[in-house]
């Protein structure tokens, strides 16, 4: 935190003190009617008015830490708060006025400089070298690399160019080199910055299901606390009255008792836990819309990945050469090698690589060679290059098959066994053809990223489902599944089958995430509950899903459960932590409370037993235990913010540890905190 | 002494009636 954060965050404690504010939390407005009551009950007792508040010291030394305790919760919020704030602050810096270079004519040759404002959707506009792109756009000529840092917090720069996944272009990001001529997509005050910071700023954060459930609970156990305060009034004076001796318990003390036994703890962290939730988020590269994404990511059961890029590296690789009857497989790989000379397809120059690493053929220069290269065309469906009078070629087992017969030669009945077979095996043959010969085919296999069954193992303890999506037929899509250990795959996947797969899902109760970043993955984006969208993806994309990916990692949709499941075992933690420590106060504050009650002649009352913990005093005790609950707020406010420590496993251990830490821990921390308070104040003479 | 407790007696009164508004509308809270 900030020294900027820190004194911002001061200044809206005092604010959020307003009762209308307060009143929006039932466990802390509580505090803060009882922090009025004792105030003004320590105020009439110094006066003289009221006799049996208690001694007028005591009673404003209880209201003074009342009022922290309201303070502290408030300030936890406004720590949460203020970070946002910073974030948010440093963003609008960025969204300053820039001059645009407006491209008027369809020619491009005549450049305007117009202030940014000025730009509308629809107009093209030149961004070069050094500039700062102005608005939002799609880019339609050239390439450039651009750093777009002050978005997304990666200092490398990235590629953006015409077509494709990398087209579009952010508002407030510089171009490192190059130029682009860019479409206006969005204008000034409605681009990605816009929404971010409308997002960070969170001015309307509304409460997600859980937070709605906690409250609940937490009222109810205000009520109760309420009833069991109010109620003990009367037993008092009855004791009293009917032993004859000992003395009614004074209202101070109820209210003390009031507040040590209402959930203060978790009522004052509550929205700072879910404030600091969106933060971790945002810390990601990931923007949520809503603290209900965020939180619904924590109780995802079914995440949905792509196959590529998720799964599998982006591009298909080289993996085998499978040589027909009768050819080497050296020549194969020869051949192969030179029929993708031309080929700039990642998929191409890996069959160059593994021509070199397994027969020792280096790439061939063909340079003082007459040859024709034929590039890939969705038409032939191959490639291939016409040298020495040689024709070769490579493509899809169809397409060869039909290029061999066409040049008189035939399609040998063991490639068809073996074209099969490859495909069997979940990977993708390509046939290699010299003239009318069919020499062999190289198997192409999508390359399961590393340690990416390890992260599905992983999810799997965690109780959460992954199902592989792709295009790829069932027999391909089985065994890619198979290699990377997801539980189930939806092959030849549809924008349809996927929406059927998600309702499918969510009719049986699940909650169901998936990212996408194409215009076709918009109906299932809207339909999933966690829907993240990549930053490159189509605007239909990023508006249809609740999440953005600023770093378009598909990969994140892992990171991004876990951030919700932290937030949410973050809130179950504290709310065991806050109730687990009540116990002790109760031996704090009741042994105080009622020692005299029942008490014979110079002798301790029968609740004397209750006094475990030998407090100095009575009214040291409730202090104690009042003290002990304001400062636990602050002690526990870097925990909120920064969540506790997440580890992949199932909900029962998460459970189990949780208990023992937090409720365990809960129980034991107030009797050594209480002590601790009660010695230093009787060491300091304050009671 | 008749005015605090009755002032005392409202209070809880008016804190019961909030809190069970804070228990049966939680939305309204928010």
């Amino acid at each position: 935190m900030t020294r900027q954060v820190f004194l911002a965050s001061l200044g809206a404690t005092f604010a959020k003190l307003d009762p209308r504010v307060q009143a929006r939390n039932p466990v802390m407005f509580v505090v803060w009617v009882a922090s009025v009551v004792t105030t003004i009950m320590g105020l009439c007792a110094a006066l003289g008015v009221v006799e049996d508040a208690g001694r007028p010291g005591f009673v404003l030394a209880i209201a003074a830490w009342l009022w922290l305790t309201a303070l502290f919760a408030s300030f936890a919020e406004a720590v949460a708060e203020g970070r946002g704030k910073a974030q948010a602050a440093s963003l609008r810096a960025m969204r300053r006025q820039v001059q645009a270079k407006l491209l008027p004519g369809r020619d491009h040759k005549e450049v305007r400089i117009v202030e940014s404002s000025a730009l509308e959707r629809g107009q093209l506009f030149l961004a070069e070298a050094g500039d700062i792109i102005p608005v939002d756009g799609e880019v339609v000529e050239g390439v450039a690399s651009v750093n777009e840092s002050a978005v997304t917090g990666e200092s490398a720069p990235v590629l953006r160019e015409a077509g494709g996944d990398f087209s579009s272009v952010t508002g407030g990001t510089r171009v490192l080199s190059d130029w682009l001529v860019v479409r206006v997509t969005s204008q000034e005050g409605e681009g990605f910055l816009d929404r971010m910071i409308a997002m960070v700023e969170g001015a309307k954060r509304r409460k997600t299901p859980n937070e709605i459930a906690l409250s609940i609970l937490l009222a109810m156990l205000t009520l109760v606390f309420l009833l069991v305060t109010v109620t003990l009034l009367p037993f008092s004076r009855y004791a009293v009255l009917s032993h004859g001796d000992g003395q009614v318990v004074s209202l101070t003390l109820l209210v003390a008792l009031l507040v040590c036994l209402i959930p203060t703890t978790i009522g004052a962290l509550l929205s700072a836990i879910g404030i600091a939730g969106m933060d971790r988020m945002i810390r990601a590269n990931v923007i949520a819309t809503s603290g209900r994404a965020v939180e619904a990511s924590g109780d995802v059961d079914v995440l949905l990945l792509d196959k590529t890029g998720t799964i599998t590296l982006g591009d298909r690789q080289a993996a085998a050469f499978h040589a027909a009857p009768g050819v080497s497989e050296a020549d194969l790989a020869d051949v192969a090698q030179l029929a993708s000379l031309a080929d700039e397809t990642p998929e191409g120059r890996s069959v160059v690589v593994l021509a070199k690493q397994r027969f020792q053929l280096r790439g061939r220069d063909l340079a003082n060679v007459p040859h024709h290269f034929h590039k890939f065309s969705a038409h032939t469906r191959m490639s291939g290059v016409d040298v020495d009078g040689r024709c070769l070629r490579k493509g899809a087992a169809d397409a060869i098959r039909d290029f061999v017969r066409q040049g008189g030669g035939t399609w040998p009945e063991a490639m068809g066994v073996l074209v099969d077979n490859i495909a069997r095996t979940g990977s993708t043959p390509i046939v290699v053809a010299d003239g009318a010969r069919v020499l062999g085919a190289i198997e192409l296999r999508d390359v399961v990223k590393r340690g990416i069954r390890e992260r599905f193992a992983e999810l799997r303890r965690m109780g959460i489902r992954t199902i592989m999506v792709t295009g790829d037929n069932r027999l391909t899509a089985a065994a890619i599944a198979a290699e990377a250990g997801v539980d189930d795959f939806l092959a030849e996947a549809t924008p349809e089958a996927k929406l059927a797969l998600i309702r499918r899902h969510q009719a049986d109760g699940r909650l169901v995430a998936m990212c996408g970043d194409g215009t076709n993955d918009a109906p299932a984006l809207a339909q999933a509950d966690v829907a993240v969208a990549m930053n490159t993806g189509t605007q239909a994309a990023k508006e249809a899903g609740n999440m953005v990916d600023l770093d378009s990692n598909p990969t994140k949709l892992m990171e991004i459960v876990g951030i919700g499941k932290q937030l949410i075992m973050t809130r179950g933690a504290l709310t065991t932590f806050s109730l687990a420590n009540d116990i002790a106060k109760y031996f704090a504050v009741l042994p105080a409370m009622f020692a005299g009650l029942y008490a014979g002649q110079g002798q301790a009352g029968p609740l004397e037993a209750m006094d475990v913990m030998r407090l100095h005093s009575p009214e040291s005790a409730v202090l104690s235990a009042v003290i002990f609950n304001a400062l636990i707020i602050v002690a526990l406010i870097p925990l909120a913010l920064k969540g506790v420590a997440y580890r992949p496993v199932g909900a029962a251990s998460v459970l189990r540890r949780n208990l023992l830490v937090f409720g365990l821990g809960g129980i034991i921390a107030p009797f050594v905190g209480i002590k601790l308070i009660d010695v230093v104040l009787a060491g300091l003479h304050l009671v | 002494m008749t005015v605090m407790y009755w002032a005392g007696l409202g209070l809880v009164v008016g804190l019961g009636l909030y809190l069970v508004v804070a228990l049966l509308a939680p939305e309204r809270f928010d």
